[in-house]
């Protein structure tokens, strides 16, 4: 068990600030009350100081969010409420899932964790980083096959493919736990 | 010999010939023919040119898209267009979703009826689902034929759906309740605000594409759950 709050809480939805996404390309679909916001080509992601860039990275909301008719200014439509909320905006829609994909990096201050693939389900709260994975602080450095991390407990397991050791390389002096 | 009329003016208007007589009688009756032939047309030209420019205004506005409703306050047909004064029409597109426009005043060039250009306008655009989005903008080109609505200069959207946007020009595709732009645009909603170089809408909204570098910043719907030992499932 690693505690790893810094690196991950970062990204979770209870701490404050706006998350600004920047990216090449965005494409939302409505499909079946669910909407898909697929950001790709160079994403990047921050909030506070936590960064997490990717390939790609797909939003999975549900568009059950506040009736829009608030929003809209025009009084004369009847305010019928709106299942579909913002579709350009997924920030309008209630998350349920992040799949990031194509080399992922998170970063928090000195904390870092790269994998090939990465994960958020805002159900379950947990960030699941997925094949190479490295996790770093400072000097140290564990690598494994898998990393959950559980926003609930703030803790992180990483895991390692049957077969394979867990490599970790600490650097007395630089504890991890300052 | 001079021709008869010659003789005729050379010996005044009364000294008839009997033979004569019936050349001269069948050519004024021809001659009175003539002119009536000439009043009619002189009544006959106005009104075929009124009822030409009522038939091809008809032409022009019945035929994109057959809108059911059409209005205007004024127009006065000039040399190469009609102008309108706050014209309004209405009609449906492509899967029902319903359209309709009004613009303080339509331009329709006579060289192509089919262009119409509108000045102050605003769209009301049925999109997917039960919603709907009112465009507004200073100039817009309307093409009959390809049922488009090439809007520029400053356009604003407002959306049933909780978003609004702006974008100096948008093509609006009014068959297919699509629009799309190929300048800056900005999508706002009530957690979140969007910039793209270029946006495609299509299936009526259901599909959206921003492409050429998007910047988006919101806000995560705040979660009750703050302390760590939250409840992992959200009611």
């Amino acid at each position: 068990q690693q505690p790893a709050p810094k690196l991950f809480g970062g990204l979770s939805s209870n701490s404050e600030g706006p998350v600004n996404v920047e990216a090449d390309a965005l494409d939302v679909v409505e499909q079946d009350g669910q909407r898909i916001s697929t950001f790709s080509g160079n994403v990047t992601v921050t909030r506070g100081d936590t960064v997490l860039k990717a390939g790609k990275i797909v939003i999975y909301s549900t568009g059950d969010a506040k009736p829009a008719a608030d929003a809209a200014t025009g009084d004369a439509k009847p305010a019928e409420a709106n299942a579909a909320a913002a579709p350009a905006v997924p920030g309008g829609g209630d998350f349920s899932r992040i799949v990031a994909s194509g080399k992922v990096y998170i970063n928090s201050k000195d904390q870092t964790a790269t994998g090939d693939e990465g994960s958020v389900d805002l159900k379950t709260r947990l960030i699941t980083l997925t094949g190479n994975v490295t996790l770093s602080q400072g000097k140290n450095v564990i690598t494994g096959q898998q990393l959950v991390y559980d926003m609930n407990t703030g803790r992180a397991r990483i895991e390692q493919a049957a077969g394979n050791r867990i490599r970790g390389v600490f650097t007395p002096g630089s504890g991890s736990g300052r | 010999m001079a021709s008869v009329s010659d003789r005729v003016a050379d010996s005044g208007a009364h000294r008839f010939v009997g033979e004569r007589r019936a050349g001269v009688e069948e050519r004024y009756r021809a001659a009175r023919r003539h002119s009536t032939f000439v009043r009619l047309l002189k009544v006959m030209l106005p009104a075929a040119g009124l009822v030409g420019t009522a038939v091809f205004v008809a032409y022009a506005y019945l035929l994109p898209g057959l809108p059911n409703g059409i209005s205007v306050d004024s127009y006065d047909v000039r040399s190469d267009a009609i102008v309108m004064e706050n014209p309004k029409v209405s009609g449906f597109q492509s899967g029902g979703r319903s359209y309709s426009l009004h613009a303080a005043r339509a331009i329709q060039s006579l060289k192509d009826t089919k262009l119409v250009t509108l000045e102050e306008l605003s769209a009301t655009v049925g999109l997917g689902g039960d919603g709907q989005a009112m465009i507004t903008a200073q100039r817009g080109i309307y093409n009959g034929n390809q049922q488009t609505l090439d809007l520029r200069d400053s356009v604003t959207l407002e959306t049933t759906m909780g978003y609004s946007g702006k974008a100096s020009a948008v093509m609006i595709d009014l068959r297919g309740g699509g629009a799309s732009t190929n300048s800056p645009v900005e999508l706002r909603s009530s957690d979140g605000v969007l910039h793209a170089k270029r946006m495609v809408v299509a299936e009526g909204g259901q599909r959206i594409r921003f492409t050429n570098g998007v910047k988006m910043s919101f806000v995560l719907p705040d979660d009750p759950g703050t302390s760590v030992a939250a409840p992992a499932v959200r009611e």
